[in-house]
């Protein structure tokens, strides 16, 4: 009977989240320059949506629905994914590393990540959709990929992985390739101020492109996660305990770097780097919600779409004239993060 | 049960275990002895698969240990290892509860089945009013027991333990141990734990095994294995051996390597 009381309790507090989640999105819409009341926003969506559905495709008649449908929605939609996609990666890696101050942009996937993003970008002048795919989030992929992997060998010794290296191997890394960043930007001439705003990290200018090409990668996280979840919790007992319980530790090992690489790609390649999304989410889940993944990772998912979309709004409306990079607002909330993790870490040990 | 043939195990070149042949019956409660670096933990790792011997073979009931699906072997042998660490603040539940997990399938959810088992374990090493705990927040043998009984939860044939008395004190040791023993009497749980302590192992096992530089030297019952001559030979210490005046086992009391002359000369 008490395990029917716990998915209760755990469906109680995703829906919870989503309805949160909602709320936030609705006040993105409906805060800017141009203030909408919420209600006229809604009312604005459902109707797009119901022509939509139906294909009668109806003339956008006013200048809100314009603000509303093309330019605030997917801005807000796209933050919330991006927010899901990175707190999924973070929490799948600290499952996987077994600490929680991994994340995509510590261990310099996101760098990676956005290295091969800004090949396809000078490649292609633009958003690369050339040759009819997308080769940004393809060429991400496969920067994050080969990031984790070094990362990864430069950190292992002896078949283990010490958390102090696997950091250091990251900051390392972080160098090298912000170094690689500047030299690429250094023989752009078309299309630099556009690039160097894509790295900074914002959801400047993004639209429902960008939401079609983050959302396979974020149902493609989810379902592994849903999949993963209860492996990770045996991870949590080291890897021989995994084993000895009957999970089979390589092909998840693989699996989890798998999809929480594809999340960052997929999100560098749409909104450049975010720090720290992925580091402070799935903690702050973990002291709300407590450690099983099962829990964890859905509620970090809405978790960071929230926190993101509300750090974007804060972005759009702090300043009056342009707005800030997104990223600078999640960096200036996760770096004292960090930075109080490490310390309560050696406080701990010592 | 278990039988494990010509047994032989390398580091690169370092060999760790050489030629090693036992067989433990079901129902057994074996225990292998050895100093430090003779292989014991080794040994005990590849009887679960989590080392994988060059040559020779293992198996268990009949079939051969390499055959076995990762989730069929953690339905059959369950280990607790020498070094626990648990990465994020599960509750004492929780982590026993991992223990059904090679009984579950993918998607699948605990059953009330599942739940009684916890609930029967929990109760049975103690454990009942403190499952909401934190385990950071337990003391070392509390914590032991949680690990003894995410083992027993998986609800194995043979149960491998390594080192479960490490640290802590004598009540504690006892404590696991006849927990242990408790089960192999009465429900027939093979079990093969590595411990130091040979009083202890004295006293429990119906059966030790004896290591040395990862060869098999002597394997029989307590009184004809602990004999002084094979454990100065093994440990390269002097000792002496009496019998326990309460429940007649051998004994081993340990000579300082300085009086050892006299009373060798007393023999």
């Amino acid at each position: 009977m008490h395990e029917r009381r716990q998915s209760h309790r755990w469906l109680t507090i995703l829906l919870l989240l989503a309805l949160l989640l909602l709320v936030v999105l609705v006040l993105a819409v409906a805060i800017g320059r141009v203030s909408i009341p919420a209600g006229e926003v809604v009312d604005i969506i459902l109707s797009r949506v119901r022509a939509l559905i139906t294909f009668q495709p109806a003339p956008m008649n006013t200048s809100n629905e314009i603000i509303v449908w093309n330019l605030r929605l997917p801005r807000a939609l796209l933050a919330a994914a991006v927010g899901a996609c990175l707190a999924l990666a973070g929490g799948m890696m600290q499952g996987l590393l077994r600490n929680p101050m991994a994340d995509p942009y510590v261990l310099g996937v996101s760098a990676g990540a956005s290295v091969g993003g800004a090949l396809a970008f000078i490649i292609t002048g633009t958003w690369g959709w050339r040759f009819g795919v997308a080769l940004t989030p393809i060429l991400a992929f496969f920067g994050a990929i080969a990031a984790v992997l070094m990362v990864y060998s430069l950190a292992r010794v002896g078949g283990r992985v010490p958390i102090m290296n696997l950091l250091l191997a990251g900051i390392a890394l972080n160098t090298v390739l912000s170094a690689v960043l500047s030299l690429l930007i250094y023989f752009t001439n078309k299309e630099l101020q556009a690039l160097i705003y894509w790295l900074m990290g914002s959801f400047t200018g993004r639209g429902w492109t960008q939401v079609a090409i983050i959302i396979p990668h974020l149902l493609l996280g989810l379902a592994f996660s849903v999949y993963l979840a209860r492996d990770l919790n045996a991870l949590s007992m080291g890897e021989d305990a995994a084993a000895t319980l009957g999970v089979d530790v390589e092909k998840t090992k693989h699996l989890l770097l798998l999809a929480s690489t594809a999340l960052t790609a997929g999100a560098v390649s749409v909104s450049g780097i975010i720090g720290f999304v992925g580091l402070l989410v799935p903690h702050i889940s973990r002291l709300l919600f407590g450690p099983d993944h099962r829990l964890l990772l859905p509620a970090s998912a809405l978790l960071g779409g929230i926190f993101l979309v509300g750090a974007d709004l804060l972005a759009r409306t702090l300043i009056t004239t342009g707005e800030l990079p997104v990223g600078i607002i999640t960096s200036l909330c996760g770096g004292p993060f960090f930075l109080y993790l490490l310390r309560r870490n050696e406080a701990r040990r010592s | 049960m278990l039988v494990a043939t010509d047994l032989k195990l390398a580091y690169g070149h370092k060999l760790v275990i050489d030629q090693v042949t036992f067989a433990v019956p079901q129902g057994q409660f074996a225990v292998i002895l050895g100093p430090n670096g003779s292989g014991k933990s080794t040994l005990l790792r590849s009887l679960c698969r989590l080392h994988q011997p060059q040559t020779g073979t293992i198996s268990l009931a009949g079939r051969d240990l390499r055959h076995y699906s990762q989730q069929e072997l953690a339905r059959n042998v369950a280990f607790v290892q020498q070094t626990k660490s648990v990465a994020f603040d599960f509750t004492v539940e929780e982590i026993v509860l991992l223990g059904r997990l090679p009984h579950l399938r993918r998607f699948q959810t605990e059953t009330q089945h599942d739940y009684a088992v916890v609930e029967h374990f929990l109760r049975l090493t103690g454990l009942w009013e403190l499952r909401q705990r934190r385990l950071h927040s337990l003391s070392g043998g509390e914590r032991q027991r949680v690990f003894l009984c995410q083992a027993l939860v998986q609800e194995p044939k043979l149960l491998l333990l390594d080192e479960p008395t490490n640290h802590l004190d004598i009540n504690h040791q006892l404590e696991i141990l006849d927990l242990v023993s408790a089960l192999n009497q009465d429900q027939g749980l093979t079990v093969i734990a590595v411990l130091h302590d040979l009083n202890l192992a004295a006293l429990y096992a119906q059966r030790l095994l004896v290591l040395s530089a990862g060869r098999l030297v002597a394997d029989g019952p307590p009184q004809q294995v602990l004999q002084a001559d094979l454990l100065r030979h093994t440990y390269g210490c002097g000792v002496a051996v009496l019998t326990h005046p309460v429940t007649e086992q051998p004994q081993v009391l340990l000579v300082p390597k300085r009086k050892a002359r006299p009373l060798d000369l007393g023999h």
